[in-house]
């Protein structure tokens, strides 16, 4: 009988669990420190100095045609905004219109992001040049309220905040104006534009990737290997006495019962009736995504609408 | 009674794995006498070297601690002690230590000495006894079913439920429904132990007991009756169960479950006994001494735990770090 050793056995346990652990970590930190020891000095990137760069576009940027502003609130807006693009470097404009754009989801769609890229591109926006970085919230109150009500925002995207803002900063944009209309209209176009000029603020290098920030974050690289060691522990701890392995017909002699009777008789049938109740044609929650598209003046656009 | 080699006189076993009666000292087959020595002190006195055998109250055979000869105690193997059959040890010891082996390998978390050649050896081979109930029963059932048909026509949802009656009514006979007499045994283990291959089953014959611990049975059969009911009324059920099918819904009226005929039948099992103590702590494990299934859990060594646990953490915060370090200098 072959001997069982328990430290070599023990030893090809602890192996077997680890060895691909080890070689991969021994990889990554031999790789670590031959680009550690192989890189050339540190040539630091001079970021370049994002200044405002358009002359054409006018300076006002509060549009309040629809007037659900206050003169004062106007105010406070223009003041709000010049501070978040100076902070994101993104032009930022608001434009309340009160115009029928059409009732069904297509046309409201249709007719919206014409409206939004056209003013935008007509009035040559963008902080970096002309139709360049920044992002136009228009916002339709077309009978508000009412049955055939086509308000509605719109969210027309230009230059670096057509790539920083996808759908799901989208959504954070109207879940932002939809909090800020609880308290006031004023609220929810500040809350917007906060929102907005927070993911031109994230990419204020221009796009110029800094090194090192493809590093994991700090609570990625501590929590990790302590949730997974857990995980670990827990998966390994499991252990089950022993399964039932009989049968309800385990004992039964010669594996089958005898049927005396086996009867399925038909009593009676009941047929009852429910009218199919017919839901309204609410459009809550149209608009969504538009993705990239070329506007009609041949200018790249993003953004997406928001039907209330 | 003790089992003499004819070739040398030393103690002859009964080796599962050769399915006979040999001398593991000098390996003659089938080659021995049946001593039925007997001394005027008791049982607890070894008729061979007279040493004090500590033999308990239901212990029917058992090896001495002085001479290691097997002794089996004739007055409990005999009369209304007499087991009905028996199933002899199939693995011996030797492979059920490899199966224990093959079976914990993989548990990490297993203290090292666990599997252990010393650990192991001192596993047991017991002899369990069990009352086998062999019943005819029969299952009678009466209830209502529902069959639901749905559809739409125009703007209404019509449904239509149809009702059966259900009538069964069927004979089961049971044979050898098991449940262990021994109170050292725990019941539920015994159970899950189950179920043993009746193919194999052999008249009694003393022998199959020599190297072997066995006890009689520790309780008459009425006493532990109950558990095999509650198997065969387990069984009844699902047997009842499966042959009502194709129904939305099923309400019982009436299920009786009645013994028709019963008889009892003693017999003994073979199950292999290791017990690793642990942190003052006792970790039981029993193998099918017919079968080879596995009952028990591993004790966990803390130390090992958070040995493995920090290992795996080291190694993947430096796979981590190094990864991060790399991204930030390319």
């Amino acid at each position: 009988m072959e001997k069982y050793d328990i430290k070599a056995e023990e030893r090809k346990k602890f192996l077997k669990s680890f060895l691909v652990w080890m070689i991969l970590a021994g990889i990554a930190l031999i790789a670590f420190l031959v680009v550690l020891v192989t890189r050339k000095p540190e040539e630091v990137p001079e970021i370049p100095e994002v200044v405002r760069n358009n002359d054409i576009a006018p300076v006002e940027r509060v549009y309040d045609y629809a007037e659900v502003l206050s003169d004062q609130e106007e105010t406070d807006l223009r003041n709000l905004i010049a501070d978040y693009e100076e902070r994101s470097k993104c032009d930022l404009i608001l434009v309340t219109i009160d115009q029928a754009v059409g009732l069904s989801d297509e046309e409201w769609t249709n007719t919206m992001v014409n409206l939004a890229d056209d003013f935008y591109d007509q009035k040559a926006f963008g902080y970096d040049q002309p139709h360049g970085d920044g992002a136009l919230l228009m916002d339709n109150w077309y009978h508000a309220g009412q049955d055939d009500s086509q308000a509605g925002a719109w969210l027309s995207t230009s230059g670096k905040l057509e790539w920083a803002i996808g759908p799901r900063e989208e959504q954070a944009v109207w879940d932002a104006l939809d909090a800020g209309f609880e308290y006031s209209t004023y609220d929810a176009y500040a809350r917007a534009i906060k929102k907005i000029a927070y993911y031109g603020e994230e990419d204020t290098n221009g796009g110029v990737r800094q090194k090192g920030s493809a590093q994991l974050p700090w609570w990625l690289m501590l929590g990790a290997p302590i949730v997974i060691a857990l995980i670990y522990a827990a998966v390994n701890m499991k252990q089950k006495a022993g399964a039932v392995t009989t049968t309800a017909m385990t004992y039964v002699s010669g594996g089958q019962p005898t049927e005396n009777v086996r009867r399925d008789d038909f009593l009676r049938k009941s047929v009852s009736k429910v009218k199919i109740e017919t839901s309204s044609s609410s459009r809550s929650g149209g608009g969504g995504s538009y993705g990239h598209h070329t506007s009609s003046g041949g200018f790249s656009h993003g953004g997406g609408g928001h039907r209330r | 009674m003790i089992f003499k080699c004819k070739n040398c006189g030393g103690n002859a076993i009964y080796d599962p794995e050769k399915k006979m009666i040999v001398c593991p000292f000098c390996d003659s087959e089938n080659n021995y006498d049946r001593k039925d020595k007997e001394t005027t002190y008791g049982l607890e006195v070894c008729p061979e070297c007279g040493g004090t055998i500590p033999v308990e109250q239901y212990d029917s055979a058992m090896k001495c601690p002085y001479c290691d000869n097997s002794v089996i105690f004739n007055p409990r193997v005999e009369g209304e002690y007499l087991p009905r059959f028996v199933i002899p040890f199939e693995i011996g010891k030797e492979r059920t230590k490899g199966m224990i082996r093959e079976r914990f390998k993989k548990f990490k978390f297993a203290p090292s000495d666990f599997l252990s050649e010393a650990r192991l050896d001192s596993m047991q081979g017991v002899y369990v006894p069990f009352w086998f109930y062999d019943y005819k029963t029969r299952a009678a059932y009466e209830g209502e079913g529902t069959k639901v048909r749905s559809w739409t026509s125009g703007s209404y949802r019509y449904t239509e439920t149809s009702y059966y009656s259900i009538v069964r009514n069927m004979d089961i006979p049971y044979e050898k429904l098991p449940a262990d007499a021994s109170i050292k045994m725990p019941d539920e283990i015994m159970d899950l132990m189950e179920p043993y291959d009746y193919s194999k089953l052999e008249n009694f014959k003393p022998e199959f007991l020599s190297g072997f611990n066995a006890e009689y049975y520790n309780m008459p059969a009425e006493q532990i009756e109950g558990r095999a009911k509650q198997k065969m009324e387990s069984s009844a059920n699902s047997i009842l169960s499966s042959t009502i099918s194709g129904y939305t819904t099923v309400r019982e009226k009436s299920k009786q479950i009645s013994i028709l005929n019963r008889d009892t039948n003693y017999g003994l099992m073979p199950v292999w006994r290791y017990v690793y103590e642990y942190n003052k702590q006792e970790y039981p494990f029993y193998v099918n001494g017919e079968t080879g299934k596995i009952i028990g859990t591993a004790p966990l060594s803390k130390k090992k735990v958070l040995f493995y646990s920090a290992t795996l953490w080291f190694l993947l915060t430096v796979l981590l770090a190094s990864i991060n370090g790399i991204l930030g200098l390319v």
